[in-house]
């Protein structure tokens, strides 16, 4: 799982992809269902169900779908299979942490082998809130780091929030930029900043509270 | 153990590099290591992962949702695993789409109407427009792309006159009846678009009831029918349809 794709495999994933983005996704289809084989044993240690591991395994599956086929984006330098088997193993835990909140015990041994690193919990923690109340928390904390953010972004998000303006040619034109693309990488390149500040100022926040 | 890093926003740059799959394999191991070995660490992945899948997300300018806002099921078939997963996909990219328009609305009173178009424009189209499937005359196949290619276009006059040459008894007349009442809602001819919803809904052993249920929940917000589109979003949980998008109109009408 941890080795890296040769360049034979991935080409033919490229090959799959592209297929995929042109409405063929059997290929790919086949490749997740037999990863699905291949990692289901693992990821039932840690949910204990076969349709809970399914939709974690769906989910993962789902954000490479949206990164790399519907996103085009270009595809990670590491192993695919085990990148997605990574992130379907992250929400099995995420899921768990959910159900127990204040405590993990997990039968996975592998996974938690140092137990006394589970045994000092974080200074912060998404379960101290309600899901509604750190919802809001959250929406209150991006309208904050928005202002953080480049004159630019500031000004496409206000152009967004505010004036309500969507659609690329506008916001091009609003924005006094040269080309659609423009606006298409200004978008992309102020949603990574502020996701990164909103969750940094929210840990903050929390830890504060905690 | 490893350490977390006390710099916040380094921790959450690598965090969302991992979530976006930019990470090479040095990286990704790292990722993993910390994911099992460092609590803090792990906590901030479970933080930045709750924030992301309500926040934000670059895909919604994504070459793929830029065209034309469709999205083709076709060879849409039962659900199995592999369709699901998709299904999925969809969902997210439809809540993420509305996501900016939905989080300012949400803070101020709008009316059902307006709701129901915030998520109605930010929604891909169901089309048809590749179609081969084994369920339908090859006549119907090729009506029903030509009418999804003039959907596309805007045409929906063109589009109507199309699909009306499929006879009703088609064995693959609830993909009639989807482009018809997405038509009809494009038209604000919200009652006729409920009614071929519901075809598609009572439609035996189809693939589109979730489609056909959350379209159909859009068209009753639009009329004002505020029990039924609660109903139908009852009986979407229910069969986990579109999970995001469920849960999110839910709490935005209650």
């Amino acid at each position: 799982m941890n080795k890296r794709d040769t360049p034979t495999q991935q080409a033919a994933f490229e090959s799959w992809i592209r297929a995929a983005q042109e409405g063929d996704a059997t290929a790919l289809n086949h490749f997740f269902e037999q990863l699905y084989e291949r990692g289901k044993a693992s990821l039932l240690s840690l949910t204990k169900s076969e349709a809970q591991a399914e939709e974690y395994f769906q989910a993962a599956v789902a954000k490479f779908w949206l990164n790399c086929v519907e996103g085009e984006k270009t595809l990670p330098k590491s192993n695919i299979e085990g990148y997605i088997y990574s992130i379907a193993k992250f929400y099995c835990i995420d899921q768990l942490r959910k159900q127990q909140r204040t405590k993990i015990q997990s039968t996975d041994t592998s996974m938690f082998a140092n137990q006394a690193a589970f045994s000092e919990y974080p200074p912060f923690s998404i379960d101290q809130l309600e899901a509604a109340e750190l919802q809001q928390k959250r929406r209150t904390i991006m309208h904050q780091m928005i202002q953080q953010l480049s004159a630019n972004c500031q000004r496409l998000f206000k152009a967004i929030l505010e004036d309500g303006i969507e659609k690329p040619k506008e916001l091009r034109v609003h924005l006094g930029l040269s080309e659609v693309r423009r606006v298409s990488v200004l978008k992309h390149e102020c949603y990574k900043r502020l996701r990164v500040l909103t969750a940094a100022a929210l840990e903050k926040e929390l830890t504060k509270r905690n | 153990m490893p350490q977390s890093s006390p710099d916040f926003t380094k921790d959450y740059e690598l965090i969302r590099r991992y979530f976006d799959f930019e990470l090479d394999e040095t990286e990704l191991n790292i990722v993993n290591e910390r994911m099992e070995s460092d609590p803090v660490f792990f906590e901030r992945m479970r933080l930045f992962s709750a924030s992301d899948d309500q926040i934000l997300n670059e895909k919604e300018v994504s070459t793929a949702q830029k065209e034309a806002k469709t999205i083709d099921l076709t060879n849409r078939k039962s659900r199995s695993l592999m369709t699901r997963w998709r299904a999925l996909a969809a969902a997210v990219v439809l809540l993420i789409g509305s996501l900016f328009a939905i989080w300012y609305i949400s803070n101020s009173n709008v009316s059902p109407s307006q709701l129901a178009q915030t998520y109605w424009s930010e929604s891909e189209k169901v089309t048809f427009s590749t179609l081969r499937s084994d369920d339908a005359s090859t006549a119907t196949e090729d009506a029903l792309i030509t009418a999804s290619q003039q959907f596309q276009e805007e045409d929906y006059t063109a589009s109507l006159a199309t699909l009306s040459t499929i006879p009703t008894d088609d064995t693959g007349y609830h993909k009639v009846a989807l482009l018809k009442g997405e038509i009809y809602f494009e038209q604000n001819n919200f009652q006729a678009a409920v009614d071929q919803f519901q075809a598609v809904i009572d439609h035996p052993n189809n693939e589109y009831n979730d489609y056909g249920y959350w379209y159909q929940t859009l068209a009753y917000l639009e009329l004002g029918e505020m029990d039924a589109a609660r109903e139908n979003l009852v009986v979407m949980k229910e069969q986990r349809y579109l999970d995001n998008l469920v849960k999110g109109l839910m709490e935005e009408i209650e």
